[in-house]
């Protein structure tokens, strides 16, 4: 099959939901609601045999009942009803068919495999193109596609391909949550027909995303995969999840998807050859989506490091270093200005900044920060936030909103990428977990990367900056 | 010459190569390989010997006999024909004795290379990516630490730089405690090779350059293993 996917697939003119239920609390109902909800702009056509209206809108018997052509088919129905589908489908030029349902070759089950080749010969031959089986479908915040009613619907410039559905609404929903906003998701499941390869290939031109995530356990063609690859990492930061690199992980793989993982270090080999990036975790697929997404790319790996006391300054020393970025002393330059106005700490303070040094000495980490920003020693700069001295205070809110705001101001300047920590409040003291969630949401708000820890920043950083090495 | 080698173990329904004939197509290809000569009576082993220099290494082919040391099948460090011709002689009757039924075509000569670092360069089939190259350090740290890095073939010159340069083992291959760095340039060169050559020849499954010698100056493969596809 060709990689040109069918403009349909991302903005159809008009879409039917095949097995569409009264029941709120069925797939079949989500999609209505979640097409409703997402504004999107064309008919809508519920088919159930057995109702009159779904979601407030008429319901069609069958498909063949819907007036006019269609361009894009959900099918929530069962597997044994999806061969009619397609020939109802293909009388109404139907171009893509998203098939959520399931119980086809992921099963092991032999019949459902051939089935599962019946449906992929059938569309074939009206000229439609499969997106599934058993897959969540596509999101697409310009068209206004969604596939939950719950997901975040701000248009933006993260495009995340999934072999897994549950992992797709988890990143959007986590990612919604440190900020970023999507332009494409696709669920693509067992990738019958259209696969990760075509979907990699459509994202390396699309001007819509800027960024990929991709979440992938298997492929069916590891060379087209790899020219896919090495098209869209040539365009923009791609960052791919390889599932099942384990024994155990491959066998969870084989039975979720129907696709055969492959080796981990064969598979880490193209990735890399590919000028991808390999991540090994969920949260580390997060975190470089935030990087990319809010910060431009590093012009080497010297860190600035503002915030946390003696102790914390010591680990986010390590934890840089570690994670491979270099950790320059203070230049003569801002030597100077402490000298000046705080000459009993001026050869004490240091890369990182001991904020509790600072404290009643007039000069502030933000201020120091700047000074580090302007002296041109540093590629990329981390600013802790998490001031637990500030959270102590009976004004902690206003305080730490106040200090935020004023490292927000300099992140909104910075030309080199800059990462905020802020971890979760960690207390019972409702006071406490208010003032350090509203401090975070006002960093995401001003488009900033923002991280639970040290940690996961310089790693994030580091990752980030290492790209340049391809 | 490089198909007819191909055509003839289809032919045998041989999917392992001898090391000659694995040796000839990578000779033929450019790739660096010690060359071996079959030797079928003691006067051929002595004259081919005193041909590629000395000292000399000699090992049984057999296409029964996979591993030619337990069989007493190996003489190395041999630096005369008379030694030649002697070892000839131990290895047939050797063979003959520990390996009855194996129909012995004679023996390989080839010269004994002075040592060098050992790296391994090797070619495996993907069921889903195909044709994966794959380089480390040779001996235990290949077989007890994996320490090695793969690329899908075709590579370029940057992934080959990248392969040498990602192992654990890479400081090794810089000079250590005195020993000359190795001819990385050689090592590269190697790689893109031996990536061109397994392109060129689709039918090879699997390719074992192993060891390689890494000299300060160039590199060259001492022993050579190549199966073909089913």
């Amino acid at each position: 099959m060709s990689h040109g996917l069918p403009e349909e697939l991302f903005s159809p003119k008009s879409v039917a939901i095949a097995g569409a239920s009264s029941n709120v609390d069925s797939p079949g109902h989500d999609y209505v609601r979640s097409l409703v909800d997402a504004g999107y702009g064309g008919p809508i056509f519920p088919i159930n045999p057995r109702a009159s209206e779904i979601a407030g809108l008429p319901a069609y018997a069958s498909l063949s009942d819907v007036p006019g052509d269609v361009d894009l088919v959900i099918s929530c129905i069962p597997a044994d009803g999806v061969l009619e589908l397609i020939e109802q489908g293909a009388r109404k030029r139907v171009k893509v068919l998203h098939l959520f349902t399931g119980r086809f070759s992921e099963t092991g089950d032999e019949r459902a495999a051939e089935l599962e080749r019946r449906v992929r010969e059938r569309a074939m031959a009206a000229d439609m193109r499969i997106l599934g089986p058993n897959c969540m479908g596509v999101f697409d915040s310009m068209s206004g596609l969604s596939f939950r009613p719950d997901l975040p619907m701000a248009r933006g410039n993260v495009a995340f391909i999934s072999q897994s559905g549950n992992n797709s609404v988890e990143l959007m929903l986590h990612g919604a949550a440190r900020g970023l906003r999507f332009s494409k998701v696709v669920s693509y499941g067992n990738a019958l027909d259209i696969n990760e390869a075509d979907l990699l290939w459509y994202l390396a031109g699309d001007p819509a995303t800027e960024v990929v995530g991709a979440y992938i356990e298997g492929t069916q063609s590891g060379r087209r995969l790899l020219e896919a690859l090495r098209a869209c990492a040539g365009a923009k930061p791609v960052v791919v999840l390889k599932g099942g690199r384990t024994g155990a992980g491959s066998r969870t793989a084989a039975s979720h998807t129907a696709a055969l993982a492959g080796q981990r270090q064969v598979w880490s080999a193209a990735l890399r050859q590919a000028g991808a990036h390999e991540v090994q975790t969920f949260d580390e697929l997060l975190d470089l989506l935030v990087m990319f997404s809010f910060t431009r790319p590093a012009s080497g790996v010297r860190v600035g490091v503002v915030g946390g006391g003696g102790g914390r300054a010591v680990q986010s020393a390590d934890v840089c270093e570690e994670a491979g970025l270099e950790v320059p002393r203070l230049p003569e330059r801002v030597r100077l200005f402490l000298r000046e106005k705080a000459p009993q700490l001026a050869e004490w303070v240091d890369n990182p900044v001991d904020q509790s040094i600072l404290a009643g000495s007039g000069v502030s980490g933000a201020r120091v920060l700047e000074l580090m920003m302007e002296s041109g020693a540093y590629d990329m700069f981390i600013a802790n936030v998490g001031e637990d001295w500030v959270l102590g205070r009976p004004d902690a809110g206003e305080r730490l909103a106040h200090l935020v705001d004023r490292f927000a101001e300099m992140g909104r300047r910075a030309t080199a990428p800059m990462a905020f920590v802020l971890g979760p409040a960690d207390s019972p003291d409702e006071r406490k977990w208010r003032a350090v969630e509203g401090a975070r949401q006002r960093l995401i708000d001003a488009r900033l990367a923002v991280f639970p820890s040290v940690d996961r920043a310089a790693s994030a950083l580091s990752r980030a900056a290492h790209r340049a090495t391809r | 010459m490089p198909a007819a080698i191909i055509e003839r173990a289809r032919a045998q329904k041989r999917t392992l190569l001898t090391e000659i004939e694995a040796k000839v197509l990578l000779a033929e290809s450019g790739i660096p390989v010690s060359p071996a000569r079959l030797a079928r009576t003691r006067d051929e082993a002595a004259a081919i010997a005193a041909e590629l220099g000395f000292p000399a290494v000699l090992k049984v082919v057999s296409a029964q006999i996979a591993h030619k040391s337990d069989v007493g099948g190996v003489e190395l460090g041999l630096t005369s024909k008379d030694d030649v011709g002697a070892a000839f002689d131990r290895i047939m009757a050797s063979a003959k004795q520990h390996a009855p039924d194996a129909t012995i075509d004679g023996v390989a000569v080839q010269r004994m290379e002075k040592p060098g670092t050992e790296v391994i360069v090797g070619v495996t089939t993907d069921p889903q990516f195909g044709p994966v190259l794959m380089f480390g350090l040779g001996g235990v740290l290949v077989e007890v630490l994996k320490d090695v890095a793969f690329r899908i073939i075709p590579i370029e010159e940057r992934d080959a730089r990248q392969m040498i340069e990602e192992i654990k083992g890479y400081p090794l291959l810089q000079g250590y405690r005195g020993q000359p760095p190795a001819d990385q340039g050689a090592l590269r060169s190697l790689l893109l090779k031996v990536s061109a050559f397994v392109e060129g020849h689709p039918e090879i499954a699997e390719l074992d350059l192993n060891p390689v010698f890494a000299y300060a100056d160039g590199a060259i493969a001492v022993d050579a293993r190549i199966v073909l596809h089913d």
